[in-house]
């Protein structure tokens, strides 16, 4: 569905996307994750043909952006992170206006925007002025905007971002409801774990480049070549401390309380015999399992963290 | 189809306070200004008290003169913010992202100007049907006028636009667009003026006629909508004074300057318009985009 091909963009000597390539299969929900200044946004607005690369190709549904923008532009839909709206326009005539300008006939508007007000839950503030409605509320008549012409393919920038946390919540639920509609949907967002639940597949970017992409249990895998377990024994604390750290396969050993975490290099062998070990010292165990990594958490390990 | 854009500014226009309030003030200077020139001219001769129905072309002559002046006032105050103010908005990027072109997106903006420059010269009717009451002008000359005053209206709202598509603030474009409205109109006239007492006092002395000076034509002055305004008034009234001076000497009056000028000013207009939709098309800026495509089908 998309596809970019050693895209680079540079702002005089300023090289805000390297030589990057993605690829995205239909249906697939597919999360940018970056720190501030990675290139995320740069990157969307060129597949949004907004912005031209300064080198590189990036093909939707197999035709060239900038081969034909029209035709791009009606199988894509494009939520800026930074965006305004016309004040002075009703919530209707707002997706009215946008229905003109993606050519839908009179009728398909007055099916489509109805439907539309529906999903974002803005159907009770259709004859509001947009200047009355709220930050989450102007998110979502743009999220609106960008479905009007029924796009393949959603380019939504930070579109939970600025929202408090009920309208973020909203914001996931129709965002699941795209997904089962079947929509391919490429994401970027600072919320994390959201990102987590929602995408099929994440990428995450730093100084204009993908620097790890695939499913999310996939990265997890390749960043955690070690695990955390989290032991957790009644008593003789001291004592399980100490016949972990003389097995090789363990590395740091941490104490809190009746809980202990360590860092662990071994397979599913080692785990029993770890555990059989300590059951015959007579060491209580009440719980043995692994530390579950979230995306936040590969997200540090993954970025260096420092912003341009 | 309606042009979307032309559609939903002249919605949004309309229905705030400021439409009203700028025609009103429009109708109000007319009138206000028809009211004193007509006392001016019919009641305050110094020989006569009475009505003088003569008098008729000076007021009509002003009148159109002062209509003119009012639309090269308003023309770039409308159009100066169309493109800057969507980009302050923040809402270009989501209108040239869309099937619409760029071209489409600026001629609906120019003829969101020109729909009210038009409701200007609609509503200026009724006081300029006073004169016509009393005879001398022709509903033609009057259409005549109203045309020139939409291609007049056309040329520097597309001005308007294109300096709103190349800077980014509203408060410069505004700035830049009348600074470029002074130069056209003031600007050509005094800067022809000089040229023309300069050289032709170095070339044949002081005491120059209007009839040897006739065979330089200032160039410049196509640009300025009252070459043409006068061209229209002088051929109506059946005078040559403007004309003769600035362009071809004392001939019989014709509308030559006026095609000149509307010809100028639509060419110009086009080219305008053109440059001001590349510049918001992100795809065509540079010409990028047709390297690109050579670069594909190499490959």
């Amino acid at each position: 569905m998309l596809r970019l091909e050693n895209v680079t963009k540079k702002y005089g000597k300023f090289i805000a996307v390297n030589n990057l390539s993605l690829e995205i299969e239909e249906g697939e929900i597919f999360g940018f994750v970056g720190p501030n200044g990675a290139g995320k946004t740069t990157t969307l607005k060129m597949i949004a043909t907004l912005l031209q690369p300064t080198s590189g190709n990036i093909f939707i549904d197999n035709i060239e952006v900038s081969q034909n923008v029209k035709k791009v532009r009606g199988i894509m839909g494009y939520m800026p992170d930074f965006f305004g709206v016309y004040d002075d326009l009703k919530v209707s005539e707002y997706l009215d206006f946008y229905g003109d300008v993606a050519g839908l006939s009179k009728e398909e508007k007055l099916q489509v925007i109805p439907d539309l007000l529906e999903l974002v839950d803005l159907k009770n503030k259709k004859s509001e002025y947009v200047d009355s409605l709220s930050r989450g509320m102007k998110q979502r008549l743009c999220l609106a905007r960008s479905l009007i012409h029924n796009p393949r393919l959603l380019i939504l920038d930070e579109p939970a971002s600025g929202m408090d946390p009920r309208a973020r919540v909203q914001m996931k639920e129709i965002l699941k409801e795209l997904r089962r509609m079947g929509k391919t949907i490429l994401i970027s967002s600072h919320i994390l774990p959201e990102l987590s639940e929602l995408c099929t597949n994440i990428g995450i970017i730093e100084r204009g480049q993908i620097i790890e992409s695939g499913s999310v249990d996939e990265i997890m895998r390749k960043v955690n070549k070690t695990n955390n377990i989290r032991l957790t024994v009644l008593d003789f604390t001291e004592k399980a401390m100490k016949l972990l750290k003389e097995e090789p396969v363990v590395g740091n050993v941490y104490n809190d309380d009746k809980s202990i975490e360590f860092n662990f290099e071994g397979g599913d062998k080692e785990i029993v015999y770890l555990i059989k070990k300590l059951v015959n010292n007579d060491v209580p165990v009440l719980s043995f399992k692994p530390i579950e990594s979230n995306l936040e958490e590969i997200f540090m390990k993954v970025t260096k963290g420092d912003e341009e | 189809m309606i042009n979307p854009v032309l559609k939903k500014e002249l919605k949004t226009r309309m229905r705030t306070w400021k439409t009203p309030a700028i025609l009103s003030l429009y109708m109000g200077l007319l009138a206000g200004l028809f009211l004193i020139i007509s006392y001016e001219t019919f009641f305050s001769s110094t020989y006569y008290s009475g009505f003088r129905p003569g008098a008729l072309r000076e007021t009509y002559f002003v009148l159109i003169i002062f209509q003119m002046i009012l639309i090269l006032l308003i023309v770039p105050a409308t159009t100066a913010s169309s493109i800057s103010g969507e980009r302050e908005r923040q809402t270009l990027d989501l209108l040239v992202g869309t099937r619409l072109s760029s071209f489409s997106i600026i001629i609906g903006k120019l003829m969101a100007s020109l729909a009210q420059i038009i409701l200007f010269l609609v509503v200026s009717i009724p006081i300029l049907s006073i004169l016509f009451l009393f005879g001398g002008f022709s509903f033609g000359d009057m259409i005549l006028l109203f045309v020139f005053y939409i291609i007049t209206a056309f040329f520097f709202g597309s001005i308007g636009v294109f300096i709103s598509a190349y800077f980014k603030k509203t408060t410069t474009t505004t700035i830049i667009s009348y600074i470029i409205t002074l130069t056209l109109t003031l600007g050509t006239l005094i800067g022809t003026i000089m040229w023309r007492a300069y050289y032709l006092a170095r070339i044949f002395g002081v005491s120059t006629s209007v009839s040897q000076s006739s065979r330089f034509y200032p160039i410049i002055m196509y640009l300025n909508p009252f070459s043409g305004l006068s061209s229209i008034l002088e051929n109506q009234m059946g005078i040559n004074i403007f004309e003769g001076l600035i362009f071809r000497g004392a001939n019989t009056p014709t509308l030559l300057t006026f095609y000149i000028n509307s010809a100028v000013s639509i060419i110009l207009s086009f080219i305008l318009l053109y440059l001001a939709s590349l510049k918001i098309n992100p795809m065509k800026k540079f010409g990028n985009r047709n390297k690109k495509s050579k670069k594909i089908k190499k490959s």
